[in-house]
């Protein structure tokens, strides 16, 4: 039987909708559009007239939060600059800073906070003291701020395990990774131009042979980003627990002039103050040089500057009191 | 704005004296079934509509209509499987039986090409009755089934192919 296709399908033009079935739908349609009207366009108009009004009554829990988030980003912006004593220093220390210790996550972020923390309590020692209205309460309390948060710092990169386990091998481990950078370079090469032809050309024509390549190539490709996020990670500890040992010398140093500046008992203060300079000096000396850090060799200078400043004081002071002596 | 609405209304009513009985065969040779083709024109304007009313803008109402009509049809097809089409030449509903010669052979001609179309899978189906019996342009066909050109193309090819082979041509 032959058919032609288009005749085939012409036929089904004879099909159509039974003139009562498609006026009853029609009917339905009718009913059902007035039952549901264009709303849409209506309430847009009405919106146009009391634009302001409807806008701020139908968003009044934005608006109430809005304003909640300006008072307290306002107070809290404002409790920034405060020091101890001051009526938003709470703000600062209970709020603004726990607020945002709370978005602090992993060991290398929550040691770099502790240690801004510790910072932060020593710029308001040294803010107090300049201003001389740093009285003996405020300064045992910042220090112990201070000697937490460092502590705190040094725990959460756990310094002195990693330090003693890998430093010795540091050095072997950039060898190895530079080994294994000449043996993987050919490979990735050949992954980089992965086409037949170009693979072809390098003189390797066995399939087996090239996945067996590429395989190895990946596998050395991820130990060597392994070993790279490790050394990353032992430098980062290693500059966190330096930067904390700055803190603490700087700490000695404030409490040392402190001391000196104190009026009634001026001898003892005198060997508290030299006894402090030492310590700061102590810690400073025991800072491995070449760190490579910029910013740790500014402060280590910056340190060392400020003991010999602080000494030069003391030494003054001292001879002053010689002479009232005689 | 009552105006805007008095305009939307009149607009769809008029695509509906228009576009209904191809709707309806569209949805007739889909499914095989004359009374669950008027309930799924009756469910396609009755969508359509509520998209509009609740402010839903339309640029091209014939290729929305045949997307909306499709995809009442593949849930048709999910809710349960079409009824035979050996029935189909026992009904007359869709047109008035006259024992005339003529009325007779058009008849057992369309129990031909549903049963035909019958024996393809949806997917051919498909296109084979937006292409032929809707006269869709392949360009149509891939916009409502949200598919490149080259896709149809492809699958029409193949449907025909197919359909050829049933029909031994």
């Amino acid at each position: 039987m032959k058919i032609d296709l288009n005749k085939f399908f012409k036929k089904s033009e004879t099909i159509s909708f039974s003139k009562e079935k498609k006026e009853g739908i029609r009917l339905k349609l009718e009913t059902f559009i007035k039952e549901t009207p264009v709303i849409v366009q209506e309430v847009a108009s009405a919106r146009n007239e009391f634009r302001w009004f409807v806008y701020l009554s139908r968003h009044t829990a934005m608006v109430s939060v809005l304003f909640v988030v300006f008072v307290v980003g306002s107070t809290g912006l404002l409790a920034e600059g405060t020091l101890p004593g001051d009526f938003l220093y709470g703000v600062k220390t209970n709020i603004n800073e726990q607020v945002r210790g709370l978005f602090v996550g992993g060991s290398q972020d929550r040691a770099e906070w502790n240690l801004e923390l510790a910072e932060r309590r020593l710029v308001e020692i040294g803010k107090l003291s300049a201003e001389d209205r740093l009285s003996e309460e405020q300064r045992e309390e910042l220090k112990r701020k201070i000697i937490n948060h460092t502590d705190k710092a040094i725990e959460a990169v756990s310094l002195k395990e990693e330090l003693s386990g890998n430093e010795k091998s540091l050095e072997s481990r950039v060898e190895l990774l530079q080994t294994k950078k000449r043996e993987t370079t050919p490979f990735v090469e050949i992954e980089s131009e992965a086409s037949k032809e170009n693979l072809e050309q390098v003189g390797v024509q066995n399939n087996e042979e090239i996945r067996v390549r590429i395989e190895k190539s990946e596998e050395k490709i991820n130990s060597i980003t392994a070993i790279l996020n490790n050394i990353k990670n032992i430098e980062t500890a290693r500059v966190i627990h330096i930067k904390a040992l700055i803190i603490k010398a700087r700490e000695s140093l404030y409490e040392a002039r402190s001391d000196l500046r104190g009026g009634d008992e001026v001898s003892s203060n005198l060997e508290n103050a030299d006894r402090l300079i030492r310590s700061a000096e102590e810690i400073i000396n025991n800072i491995p040089e070449n760190t490579n850090d910029f910013e740790i060799d500014r402060a280590q200078e910056s340190a060392v500057n400020k003991s010999t400043e602080i000494l030069k004081e003391g030494n003054l002071r001292k001879r002053v009191l010689e002479d009232q002596e005689r | 704005m009552k105006r805007v609405s008095a305009k939307i209304e009149n607009n769809f009513l008029n695509a509906y004296d228009l576009y209904s009985d191809q709707i309806y065969r569209h949805c007739f040779f889909r499914v095989s079934d004359e009374e669950r083709a008027t309930d799924l024109v009756a469910d396609t304007f009755t969508k359509v509509w509520q998209y509009l009313a609740q402010g839903g803008e339309i640029k091209n109402i014939r290729a929305f209509l045949y997307k909306v009509a499709n995809n009442l049809i593949i849930d048709h097809y999910r809710k349960k499987k079409t009824t035979s089409l050996d029935q189909l030449a026992e009904d007359h509903n869709f047109d008035p039986p006259e024992n005339t010669h003529e009325k007779i052979e058009q008849e057992s001609e369309i129990h031909l090409l549903t049963k035909t179309l019958d024996k393809l899978e949806d997917e051919y189906k498909e296109v084979m009755v937006m292409r032929y019996i809707d006269g869709l342009s392949i360009k149509e066909i891939s916009e409502i089934k949200e598919e490149s050109q080259n896709a149809v193309s492809v699958r029409l090819h193949r449907a025909t192919n197919k359909m050829k082979e049933i029909l031994k041509i």
